[in-house]
């Protein structure tokens, strides 16, 4: 419930922000459209590989930029301060500040993958991997985006501080593109976003070993979420430095 | 209900205030020997005091006292590097959430998202607290005309009075508020003091940290001083004026020193004033005005009082670190 009351108070103030309504908005469907156009070679090609790229470049400009520049802005103001002093529990108030973000997001990738679908004449083998994709990287890029924000001391300061989480997650989204085995497997167990784009891949396109063959990313993806979030939890401060 | 106070000097120098409390009643707020340090740099040094239901305590002191920080570890924010803190019986760092629907803060700074307006601001307050509405607030501390307006666009007076609204729609039991007249005019300070007092009236407990000692003699049930993180002084604003010399000044009139009675106190003369520092107020103005009424001296601007909370804090700040 207080998540609730958070949240919708969270969206009045992203549609009052321009940089974070447009950063949050339309950049991720901007640059959604322009994957759909360039020719990426065997990327293009690949129904499952341009869904793992779209959902990762969905997430990163989405969800993980933003928030940075949110949490920045909300613990400058001394926002979060006020509502860690509130009843609201650490979960909701982390549920009320990225609930909306993820929700634009989760509407522009159905948008997205409804045209994939129709332009392709061919949707998700398994949807349902696709939406644990989705969750997986939603909590991913919301941990990342919480820990970005720990050494971020200002909005602008922002706009730095996201380029090391964006180009990890840039090196995992295309470790995942290729079937990972061998010594990469290892790599790609702790790069987040690889293990995710490859469950997207592999709920987009399907796999001769049916369900068997997700199992892996999903666990991969999975640890990568919660230490990602374990590791956010840890460092994240609520007020800026005394 | 009344409780009994006394000082008990501690083995390190400090004061520890200790409230004997003459019946069964739990305090609003007990601190005991607490100590907060950021990194090497201890800011506040075997703090110890208790808060009664509905006493206002004022915590005064310098910038750098350490006065933030107390109220920060009592409110939850901070853990304790040393001692306890308890607030309605709990512990604030362990149990923030539970104690959030019956404590309320008043921050230095104000905490809003900028871009909500203060109706808005103060609803989601009451929402995220499960609380009805409360918007009769907004007019009580007389910003109805501003209701609609964006939190960005409030004056630094208008943000303190929406932050005392915020406070007061939980009917909280403890109220923390950290100097929460600065930057208001002298109609809104006296409006925020009326308040105050409406909240101990019924029963809850206030802290107070506040630069402006007039405040606090005003207010306060008791005053504690604090000095490089530790607590120099603790007591009524009567009792601990009373500890301190009191002053007689006579003057500018030119006399000689030499020619007056033998008094308690120790003279001093500046720009023609005669100053007397005494603990024996009356003993010493009788004498001196007996004295002007043999000789027939006119002491002219004659003016005679207690030490005043300006002069002790002057002192407290001025004294070389214990």
């Amino acid at each position: 419930m207080t998540a609730l009351t958070l949240a919708v108070a969270e969206t009045r103030l992203i549609l009052r922000n321009r940089t974070v309504l447009v950063t949050a908005a339309v950049l991720p469907i901007a640059m959604a459209i322009a994957v759909g156009r360039s020719n990426l070679g065997a990327v293009s090609e690949s129904g499952g590989s341009l869904a793992a790229v779209q959902l990762g470049m969905l997430l990163l400009f989405g969800v993980l930029m933003p928030i940075t520049m949110t949490l920045a802005a909300r613990r400058q103001q001394r926002y979060l301060k006020r509502l860690r002093s509130s009843p609201a529990s650490t979960a909701s108030i982390v549920a009320g500040l990225a609930g909306p973000l993820v929700l634009i997001v989760a509407v522009q990738a159905v948008i997205v993958f409804a045209v994939m679908a129709w332009l392709g004449n061919a949707g998700p083998e398994h949807p349902e991997l696709l939406v644990l994709a989705f969750a997986n990287g939603a909590v991913t890029s919301v941990a990342l985006g919480f820990l970005t924000a720990s050494f971020t001391k200002s909005p602008e300061a922002a706009q730095i501080t996201v380029i090391p989480a964006t180009l990890v997650f840039m090196v995992g989204l295309f470790l995942g593109l290729a079937p990972i085995d061998g010594a990469r497997s290892v790599l790609a167990a702790a790069v987040p976003g690889a293990s995710l784009t490859e469950l997207t891949r592999l709920a987009w396109d399907g796999s001769p070993d049916g369900y068997a063959a997700a199992v892996r990313p999903l666990v991969l993806s999975t640890i990568v979420a919660v230490a990602a979030a374990l590791l956010a939890a840890r460092l994240f401060r609520w007020q800026p430095r005394a | 209900m009344r409780f009994r106070h006394y000082l008990r000097p501690f083995a390190t120098g400090s004061i520890d205030v200790m409230n004997a409390i003459t019946h069964q009643a739990q305090p609003a707020v007990e601190i005991r020997d607490l100590a907060c340090r950021y990194g090497s740099f201890t800011a506040v040094d075997g703090v110890s005091f208790t808060i009664a239901p509905g006493e206002l305590f004022a915590l005064l002191g310098t910038n750098g006292a350490g006065k933030t920080t107390t109220v920060e570890t009592a409110v939850g924010l901070r853990r304790p590097a040393a001692g306890t803190v308890h607030v309605q019986g709990r512990d604030p760092y362990r149990h923030r959430r539970e104690l959030a629907g019956r404590v309320a803060v008043i921050g230095q700074e104000t905490g809003f998202a900028d871009d909500l307006t203060v109706r808005e601001t103060l609803r989601l307050w009451t929402d995220l607290h499960r609380l009805p509405s409360r918007e009769e607030l907004i007019e009580r501390v007389d910003l109805a005309h501003r209701a609609g307006v964006r939190v960005a666009a409030l004056s630094g007076g208008e943000r303190r009075r929406l932050d005392l609204a915020m406070a007061l729609s939980t009917d909280p039991a403890v109220l923390f508020a950290d100097e929460p007249t600065t930057g208001l005019d002298p109609a809104s300070r006296r409006r925020t003091w009326a308040l105050l007092r409406e909240l101990t009236e019924r029963g809850a407990a206030v802290l107070l940290t506040t630069h402006y000692l007039d405040e606090a003699a005003e207010l306060a049930d008791h005053v504690a001083i604090m000095d490089r993180g530790r607590i120099a002084r603790f007591g009524t604003v009567e009792e601990i004026t009373a500890s301190h010399e009191a002053r007689i000044t006579v003057g500018p009139k030119p006399f000689d020193p030499l020619a007056l009675p033998v008094l308690a106190g120790r003279t001093a003369v500046s720009d023609g004033r005669l100053t007397i520092r005494t603990t024996e107020l009356q003993a010493d103005l009788h004498r001196l005005l007996d004295w002007a009424a043999r000789t027939g001296v006119d002491l002219g601007d004659l003016r005679a009082g207690p030490a005043t909370l300006d002069e002790i804090f002057a002192e407290i700040e001025t004294a070389p670190a214990s």
